[in-house]
Parts: structure tokens; C-alpha cells; sequence
């Protein structure tokens, strides 16, 4: 993508004149400036206040409910936002407010545990398929990437959970629950495309000096790798991450709005989507909103963190 | 010299596509396996007779040890044949190809849509830099990679064919029964699509007019007197759409995931509804046929979007 253009000065001579600070050498550590450039983004610390906001809400979740998010109160069923329903009622006449909140839980964990997931699976396989990279190892470990990578996210998540189903599986003495399963295949479907992120990132360090320098000295590969690549190659894994939250956050709220996801009694926004589709015909629009803005708030949180940490971090890419 | 390396490239890359969608094949099929207890009890249920359990066994040779099932699958795959849908009994390629023409016109529409947009968009966010066209493709950019699909659907099927009346609220009205009618039953799904699609081409498209713009040509093309104009659509627009070819594999993502979605959504009898639908009747033949194609497709277009783009971008080798 980009133009290996050689600056004319003849033609170029404005662009001296616009150097901004970006490009100005810095005179103070790499971290020390890709925080000063991410507080002074007004966007990326938008994204940072909505993800601990969210993370808050999960924490705290029992304290800020207003009623208890399952109780049923036919009498008050789909009426309006009010002083004693701050988000209206749902068909059973449950706190739309309250459920909100508890789900902030569900979502957390899952999303916490897929991007976990992902990274734990996904970065020993990037990184020795990029140590080794161009060898049959990095052939095999990429090509059975590239098939999980074939099918998008969320496609793929469903047919796994279709065919898994939502019913809880003994093994031995373990019951895998639901939210777990949800976990387990979110994390399966995010990890190849995480391995090929951390490969590309060690591939990039690989022929760099200070890696030649640890290996004419006797490091050994898994030395070179853990002690100097990993830690060089980290910028991109942590943008990428973020982003990866976003996407866990989608799949788990699509997964539950199709049902074969995160399961009654416990409420996930996507569930009280799918739920609410029915009654859109009656007027009810509440019920649809309040749900999908906390799915959209806590997507807009990531998505925005990511692209802050990608202009702090790695200022050059940043377009 | 410069050809035979370009053919060498493309070759490599046709026996590359080999391993991978056997790998698509493979994991598609495997999911048999991954029914809790056995298939065939999870697809019929717990009531079912055991001659019914037999009968099912022997129609996808769950009795045959799993590489045999797997091969003799392929085998038909490869003929075009997927066998039965375990719930209707209807050949599943017969499913497809009746499901097909839904997806593909709502992609189609929505593709049109999006360009239709995102070229004066994209072009007018570079060539005004933080004005009004600017900020719009900054704003789009983040809400059309976080409103989620299934929620607008609902809240503009609230709106717009609820209240307003403007469009059917969900449903599908085949082309037999008007235009009309027909174009409200699809155009509002389409545009959700086209919507998330401008989130990654205007982004795109204006990234690289910028790096176009700025280029030796352009200056050059600008002291010979070229009309600015002429400039930004002609030679700057042309050079800056080879880049953003890169993003439609991320397009065909976006309008599987997409359809699945929204075809669920809207009740419209595509092949995202067939998935969905092959989920909850856990019609297991159907899934696996279904992810084995969406699988092939997106890795076909991958590659060609590849090998078309170091065609039109010598500088380009993977």
C-alpha cells in the first residue's frame, strides 16, 4: 500500500513547513509520548472513559440495580420509562434498566475470556510460526489458520455453537456451562486471526539488529523470542486486542439474539433484543433501545480505544 | 521476466488454496462430531424410534468410521451434491440455489449503494480535510463498525415501516408480486449493509487519495496547468481505487455476517436465513453444506482479489 515515493524537494518544499510535532524527535521515552499523544486525543479517551464505564457498571452491577433484574410484575408489563423504571418494563414487566446492568456482567466476562482465549492459544502459535518463519513449521501452523480464518466471526461462531447446542456438557466431573461454551468458541474462532497478527509482528523484528546481536552471542530461539522479540512485537498485539474486545462483545450479543447464546434466567443484551423484536410492531420502542445502546456504547468504547492506542502506540501507521 | 514471475506467483498461490479448502471442507464436515452425545439422537430428539435412529444413521453413514464419512461427503461435495436436508427433504444444492438469489441481491443493492456513496464521500474527505465531508467519513467510520446490524434493523423497522409506513416491517415479497412492493421488502436491509460497508471504504478511499494526492504527478499535473478537478477524479481517483480493492475481501465478510443478521432480522428467505433456520431445526447436512460454501467463496475471493491487485500493482509481492 504504501508509495515508495522519494521526496521531491523541488516539488515538496510545503511540506517542510508542516512538520508537526508528531514527526519532531521526541526527546522524552516511547511510552512516556504515546501517552501524552493518547490524552491529548479527545476521541481515544472517549473510547477509555466508556470501557471503564463498562467494566465499572460489571463490577458493580449488584449495587446500581434499581429492582431485581428477574422479578416478574405482570401487572406493570411494557410500560414506558418512568421515575420507578428508568429504562421501562419488558413483556414480563422486568426492569429494563436493571437487566441492563447485570448484563454488563455477562458481557465483560465473556468478552474478557474470548479475547483471553485467543490470546493464550493464539500467541505461542504466531509467534513460533514467526520465529520460524517460512519453514514447514510456519506453512503448517498458517495454512490451518488461514481455514479458521476463511468463514467471518460471527459466522463461524454459529455454526459451532448450532452444532455444540446450549445444553451444559458433563465431562467427568466438570459441567461445561453455557457462558463457558460461549467462551470456548468465541475464543477458538479469535485465536488464528490473533496468531496471524502476532506472526506478522515477529516477522517484522526478526531481521532487526539487536535480534542478530542476541544470536551471535548464543541466545537460543525460545531466549531470542521471549526475551527480545515478544516484548519489541508488543504494540500491534495490544491494538489488536482491543479491536478483538469489540468483535467478542458482537459475537457473544448476535450469538444470544439468535438464542444459542448466553441463556435465561441469566439476561444478556442480545437476549433482550431478540426478545423485544416481537413487541417493535406494538410501539413499544424501549424495550429495542436501551439494550442495543449498551451494545453500541461498549462496541463505540473499544473500536475507539483501539484506533487511540493504534495513533499513540504506532504514530507512523496511523493514517 | 516480469510475466513468468507473476505466473509463478499465481501458481503457487492456486496450490496454496488446495490444503486450505480441504481444511474448509474438513472443519465444516467435522461438525457432525461436534454434536453433544451422538448426531443423530441430538438432530431427532429424545423420542425418537429406534428404526427412525437407524434409518438417519445409515442415510449420512454415521456407521462407517469418520475419515470414510468425511471422503465419500467430499466426493459429493465436489459434484455439487450435499445430500438431503435432514428436516424437508429436499436435496440441499436445490435449498441453495433457491436461498442464493435473495443474499446475492441484497449484496448487489447494497455494493451499489456504497459506491454510489462512498466515491464523491471519499473523494470530498480528502480534498477538504477536516470539513464537513471529513468529519462525516471520521463519524461513519466508527458507527458503522459499532452500531450492531441487528439492532438498527429493529429500530428501523420501528421507525420506518411502523410509524412511517415507508417500507414492509420484515418479510419478503417476491419480484412477481411488482417492483414496488418487492423494492420495500429489500431496500432497507441492503442500505443497513451499505452503511457498514462505507464505515470501511470511505475510510479507505481516503486514505489513499490523500497519499495519492501528494504525490510527485499530481504536483506535476498541477504546475502543467491540469484543472484541479480533472486531477482529483481522473488521475488521482484511479490510482487511489488499487488500494482500496484490498478492503472488498473484507466486504464479502461483512455481507455474509451481514445477511445472516439482517435475513434473520427482516424474515427474508436468503442464505444467512438457511443457516440460522439449519441451527434451530439442527439440520446438521444443511450446516455443514452452507459453511463449506460461505467458507470457499471467501477464500476465492480473497485470492483473486490478491492476484488482481499485484496484476494492477507491480511493486506488490506477497
Amino acid at each position: 500500500m504504501a508509495h515508495m515515493t522519494t521526496p521531491d524537494p523541488a516539488l515538496t518544499t510545503d511540506k517542510f513547513g508542516t512538520l508537526d510535532d508528531e514527526s519532531r524527535p521526541e526527546h522524552t521515552g516511547f511510552l512516556a509520548g504515546a501517552l501524552r499523544r493518547f490524552r491529548r486525543n479527545t476521541l481515544a479517551m472517549v473510547g477509555l472513559l466508556l470501557v471503564i464505564l463498562l467494566i465499572g457498571t460489571a463490577i458493580f452491577a449488584p449495587m446500581l440495580t434499581t429492582h431485581d433484574p428477574n422479578a416478574i410484575a405482570i401487572a406493570d408489563r411494557l410500560t414506558g420509562p418512568s421515575a420507578t423504571y428508568w429504562f421501562g418494563t419488558d413483556n414480563l414487566g422486568r426492569d429494563i434498566f436493571s437487566r441492563v446492568i447485570v448484563s454488563a456482567r455477562v458481557t465483560v466476562t465473556v468478552g474478557f475470556g474470548m479475547v483471553t482465549l485467543a490470546m493464550v492459544v493464539g500467541l505461542p502459535l504466531g509467534a513460533v510460526a514467526g520465529l520460524y518463519g517460512g519453514s514447514w513449521i510456519d506453512e503448517v501452523i498458517m495454512r490451518s489458520c488461514d481455514v479458521f480464518i476463511a468463514f467471518p466471526t460471527v459466522i463461524l461462531a454459529i455454526a459451532i455453537m448450532g452444532a455444540v447446542g446450549t445444553q451444559p456438557i458433563d465431562i467427568g466431573p466438570f459441567t461445561i456451562g453455557n457462558v463457558a461454551k460461549v467462551i470456548v468458541v468465541g475464543g477458538i474462532v479469535l485465536a488464528p486471526r490473533f496468531a496471524r497478527v502476532v506472526r506478522s509482528s515477529v516477522l517484522k523484528e526478526r531481521p532487526m539488529d539487536y535480534v542478530e546481536a542476541a544470536r551471535s552471542v548464543g541466545a537460543s530461539d525460545k531466549f531470542v523470542l521471549v526475551h527480545e522479540i515478544l516484548p519489541n512485537s508488543i504494540v500491534p498485539i495490544v491494538i489488536q486486542a482491543s479491536y478483538y474486545f469489540a468483535t467478542a462483545v458482537l459475537t457473544e450479543a448476535a450469538l444470544s439474539f439468535l438464542g444459542i447464546g448466553v441463556q435465561p434466567p441469566q439476561p444478556s443484551w442480545g437476549q433482550m433484543l431478540s426478545q423485544s423484536q416481537a413487541y417493535i410492531f406494538g410501539g413499544d420502542w424501549w424495550f429495542s433501545v436501551f439494550p442495543g445502546l449498551a451494545i453500541f456504547f461498549a462496541m463505540v468504547g473499544f473500536n475507539l480505544l483501539g484506533d487511540g492506542l493504534r495513533d499513540a502506540l504506532d504514530p507512523r501507521g496511523a493514517r | 521476466m516480469q510475466i513468468s514471475a507473476l505466473g509463478r506467483y499465481i501458481i503457487k498461490r492456486l496450490l496454496l488454496l488446495i490444503p486450505v479448502l480441504l481444511g474448509v471442507s474438513l472443519l465444516s464436515f467435522s461438525l457432525i462430531k461436534l454434536a453433544p452425545g451422538s448426531a443423530v439422537t441430538y438432530m431427532l430428539g429424545d423420542q425418537a424410534s429406534e428404526a427412525m435412529v437407524r434409518a438417519l444413521e445409515r442415510q449420512l453413514n454415521l456407521d462407517q468410521p469418520f475419515f470414510t464419512q468425511y471422503f465419500s461427503w467430499l466426493a459429493n461435495a465436489l459434484q455439487g451434491e450435499f445430500g438431503m436436508s435432514f428436516v424437508t427433504q429436499i436435496p440441499i444444492t436445490e435449498l441453495i440455489a433457491q436461498r442464493l438469489a435473495v443474499t446475492l441481491e441484497l449484496s448487489v443493492i447494497a455494493i451499489v449503494i456504497t459506491l454510489l456513496i462512498a466515491i464523491p464521500l471519499g473523494v470530498a474527505a480528502a480534498t477538504k480535510q477536516n470539513r464537513l465531508p471529513d468529519h462525516t467519513v471520521r463519524f461513519i467510520a466508527v458507527a458503522g463498525v459499532s452500531i450492531p446490524d441487528f439492532w438498527s434493523g429493529i429500530i428501523l423497522i420501528f421507525l420506518l415501516g411502523v410509524q412511517f409506513q415507508w417500507v414492509a416491517p420484515g418479510g419478503y415479497t417476491p419480484i412477481s408480486e411488482g417492483l414496488l412492493p418487492h423494492l420495500r421488502s429489500v431496500i432497507l436491509p441492503a442500505c443497513i449493509l451499505a452503511f457498514i460497508n462505507l464505515a470501511l471504504i470511505t475510510r479507505m478511499l481516503r486514505a489513499s487519495m490523500l497519499d495519492v494526492l501528494s504525490q510527485n504527478f499530481i504536483q506535476a499535473g498541477r504546475s502543467f496547468g491540469i484543472a484541479e478537478r480533472e486531477l482529483v477524479w481522473r488521475d488521482a481517483l484511479k490510482n487511489a481505487f488499487i488500494p482500496t480493492l484490498t478492503v472488498i475481501g473484507l466486504t464479502i465478510g461483512i455481507m455474509l455476517s451481514g445477511a445472516v443478521m439482517l435475513e434473520t432480522v427482516f424474515s427474508l428467505p436468503g442464505l444467512g436465513k438457511l443457516l440460522v433456520d439449519a441451527v434451530f431445526q439442527r439440520d446438521i447436512p444443511v450446516l455443514q453444506a452452507v459453511l463449506t460454501l460461505i467458507g470457499c467463496f471467501y477464500v476465492l475471493v480473497n485470492l483473486f482479489i490478491d492476484v488482481g491487485y499485484s496484476m494492477l500493482d507491480p511493486r506488490i509481492r506477497f
